[in-house]
């Protein structure tokens, strides 16, 4: 009952609220109305049942003396008039049926005796007794019964009469509680409405109908007030997507100007000090040549900066394309690749069996390249020089790790390893532009991983990488 | 194919760039024939036999075209559309010889019919070996399109 009141629509239920209790309240009052009518009317037919056993008593009181039972016959032959009564007797001083009489005309059967009347429990039907006495002595009794039939016809009138009544006022209680709850009813649909219309067009310039009800004018204020507040978040918010598509754009066209501008000029230095050395290589003083050199290494040295930076920013700016592939394999190419510049040196590569990575393939070939060719670079000193690619599972996650047995670094620096243009060697001993690391960083954080590197001085390095 | 009288043609607009792919092709030696351009339109007039280039001779195009991207007047992607809609020079090699890693640049080219995208190296020596192997295999590997087609 109370979950489908909650379903009904706020109109039905501001009517349903008005007109349920004054229904229920006309019905008890009829109801005890006529409970009340009913008893009284009741009472009143005993009473009257009562009157009319006393007087048959009086004016037989001389036929059961005689035992005249023709007149007495006559007298009882009268209560036809009184549609109330169903059944009457006289019966003797000794208690036995003198005369009877039935509504109806045919005799139902013996009346029991005086005594068995009395005892049977009096009060399951209408009925009257009253003693016919002579000179102070008891001669007989008069016994009456009545009907409830009238009862019942006067409860028929009453209810009908009721019923009627209370129709009349629902409709009435209805009519009223219609025009009232359209006071109540018509602010809320109307916000609701404009709620509505907000959430499908996204149109937060919409605003409530200002309420003149003190209630719903505070309402339909503080609703346009909130509206106000998320316009000019909704503005705030696409001015900042605004200004960060503008920055982004910003920095698309720095990246070119960084891959295209700054090359062109580097590409000069390097060329054309190169061709100074081959075509006037005599002309020129060793010194001179030595500085010239110089210039060359430094050109590719800003050279491979500029890819690296160039690498760095790009990994934000690509969406992430993930597959699933074996980084054994991966590994296994990449270390070829790498060591083929390096065929003279004899190095122990040691490749367990991964497991398979759900990741972005390109991205990972850079962790795979930088990460092996710093294993490579650091051991370059080593007589004989180890690189391990392992991995062992820790809290059902794969750790990845790249081991190799080179000149390693001092832990206490390792939280600085992964920042850009850090560095932990001087750069005439290792060469490196200081942001291979950071790089493999963000990589792996792109993945939503984790990398860190354990080390000490002179027994080498090992790096160890998660994904998500 | 070898009646032609020139073997590349190079449009770019930067001298030292210009000078130094030069520097590069000759070292190489894997070309002799080589004309120059120095922007879009240039490039355009020279190939169609247009404005300065009207008495030069249509039949003879040059077997390769090394294209910069970045060009004043016309820009290098204008270049490749006009040169890949032309049935008479839709033929002709045309190798994107550029600065520019830029993801968008790359994309446009192959879209506009480039055959090729190189990208500059900083390194002289590198680029000079890039150049010998782009020579070779233009000009002396790769089997171009029958004359008249």
């Amino acid at each position: 009952m109370s979950s489908r009141f909650s379903e009904l629509s706020l109109r039905s239920k501001l009517i349903l609220s008005g007109l349920l209790p004054s229904v229920l309240v006309l019905l008890l009052a009829a109801s005890a109305f006529t409970a009340y009518d009913l008893i009284s009317y009741r009472r009143f037919l005993t009473r009257d049942l009562l009157e009319t056993a006393k007087f048959i008593a009086l004016t037989t009181r001389a036929a059961v003396r005689f035992e005249e039972a023709e007149y007495a016959q006559r007298v009882l032959s009268g209560l036809a008039s009184n549609p109330d009564v169903t059944v009457a007797a006289i019966y003797n001083a000794r208690g036995q049926v003198f005369i009877d009489y039935f509504a109806d005309g045919t005799p139902r059967g013996t009346l029991p005796s005086l005594g068995d009347l009395q005892r049977a429990a009096p009060e399951k039907k209408m009925q009257a007794f009253a003693p016919i006495a002579l000179n102070e002595e008891r001669i007989g009794t008069v016994y009456i019964e009545g009907s409830y039939a009238s009862l019942w016809t006067r409860l028929r009138v009453l209810a009908a009469g009721l019923i009627g009544a209370v129709l009349l006022l629902a409709l009435v209680a209805y009519v009223i509680s219609l025009r009232l709850q359209s006071h109540i009813s018509r602010p809320l649909v109307s916000l609701a409405r404009t709620a509505q219309t907000i959430s499908e067009q996204q149109d937060y310039s919409v605003r409530a109908d200002e309420q003149k009800d003190s209630d719903f004018a505070l309402l339909t204020k503080t609703f346009n007030q909130m509206l106000e507040q998320i316009q000019s978040k909704d503005a705030e918010l696409q001015s900042r997507a605004a200004q960060l598509t503008h920055a982004n754009t910003e920095l698309e066209a720095f990246t070119y100007s960084v891959s295209h501008d700054l090359r062109a000029p580097l590409r000069s230095i390097s060329g054309f000090s190169q061709i100074l050395v081959k075509q006037y290589g005599g002309a020129v003083p060793a010194e001179a040549q030595d500085y010239l050199k110089r210039i060359q290494m430094n050109a590719q040295k800003m050279g491979k900066l500029i890819d690296d930076l160039l690498t760095f920013s790009h990994i934000e700016a690509e969406p992430l394309k993930t597959s699933e592939f074996d980084p054994a394999q991966l590994a296994k190419e990449i270390f070829q690749e790498l060591s083929l510049a390096e065929k003279h040196r004899q190095i122990a590569f040691k490749l367990d069996p991964l497991p398979s990575m759900n990741a972005d393939p390109s991205l990972m070939r850079q962790v795979f390249v930088n990460l092996l060719s710093n294993a490579l670079k650091y051991t370059r000193q080593r007589e004989h020089p180890e690189i391990h690619v392992g991995a062992r599972l820790e809290q059902g996650k794969a750790v990845y790790f790249v081991k190799d047995n080179g000149v390693g670094f001092d832990p206490q620096f390792a939280s600085k390893l992964f920042r850009i243009f850090q560095r932990l060697h001087k750069s005439d001993e290792f060469e490196g532009t200081g942001v291979g690391l950071a790089i493999v960083h963000r990589i792996i954080k792109r993945h939503g991983g984790d990398i860190w590197a354990e080390a000490d001085v002179d027994k080498g390095a090992t790096f160890y990488f998660t994904l998500q | 194919m070898e009646n032609g009288t020139l073997d590349i043609l190079l449009v770019e607009d930067n001298k030292d760039d210009l000078d130094l792919t030069l520097a590069a092709l000759n070292e190489s030696g894997v070309a002799q024939r080589i004309a120059t351009t120095r922007d879009g339109a240039e490039a355009l007039d020279f190939i169609f036999c247009q404005k300065d280039y009207a008495s030069r001779d249509f039949r003879d195009q040059p077997r390769l075209i090394l294209l910069d991207l970045k060009l004043p007047k016309i820009d290098g992607l204008q270049v490749l559309q006009q040169l890949k809609s032309d049935p008479r020079t839709q033929h002709i090699p045309v190798v994107v010889l550029t600065s520019s890693t830029r993801k968008t640049d790359l994309e446009a080219s192959y879209k506009a019919g480039a055959n090729s995208y190189l990208v500059k190296s900083v390194d002289f020596e590198q680029f000079t070996r890039e150049m010998r192997q782009l020579g070779q295999y233009w000009l002396s590997l790769n089997r171009g399109a029958p004359p008249g087609s």
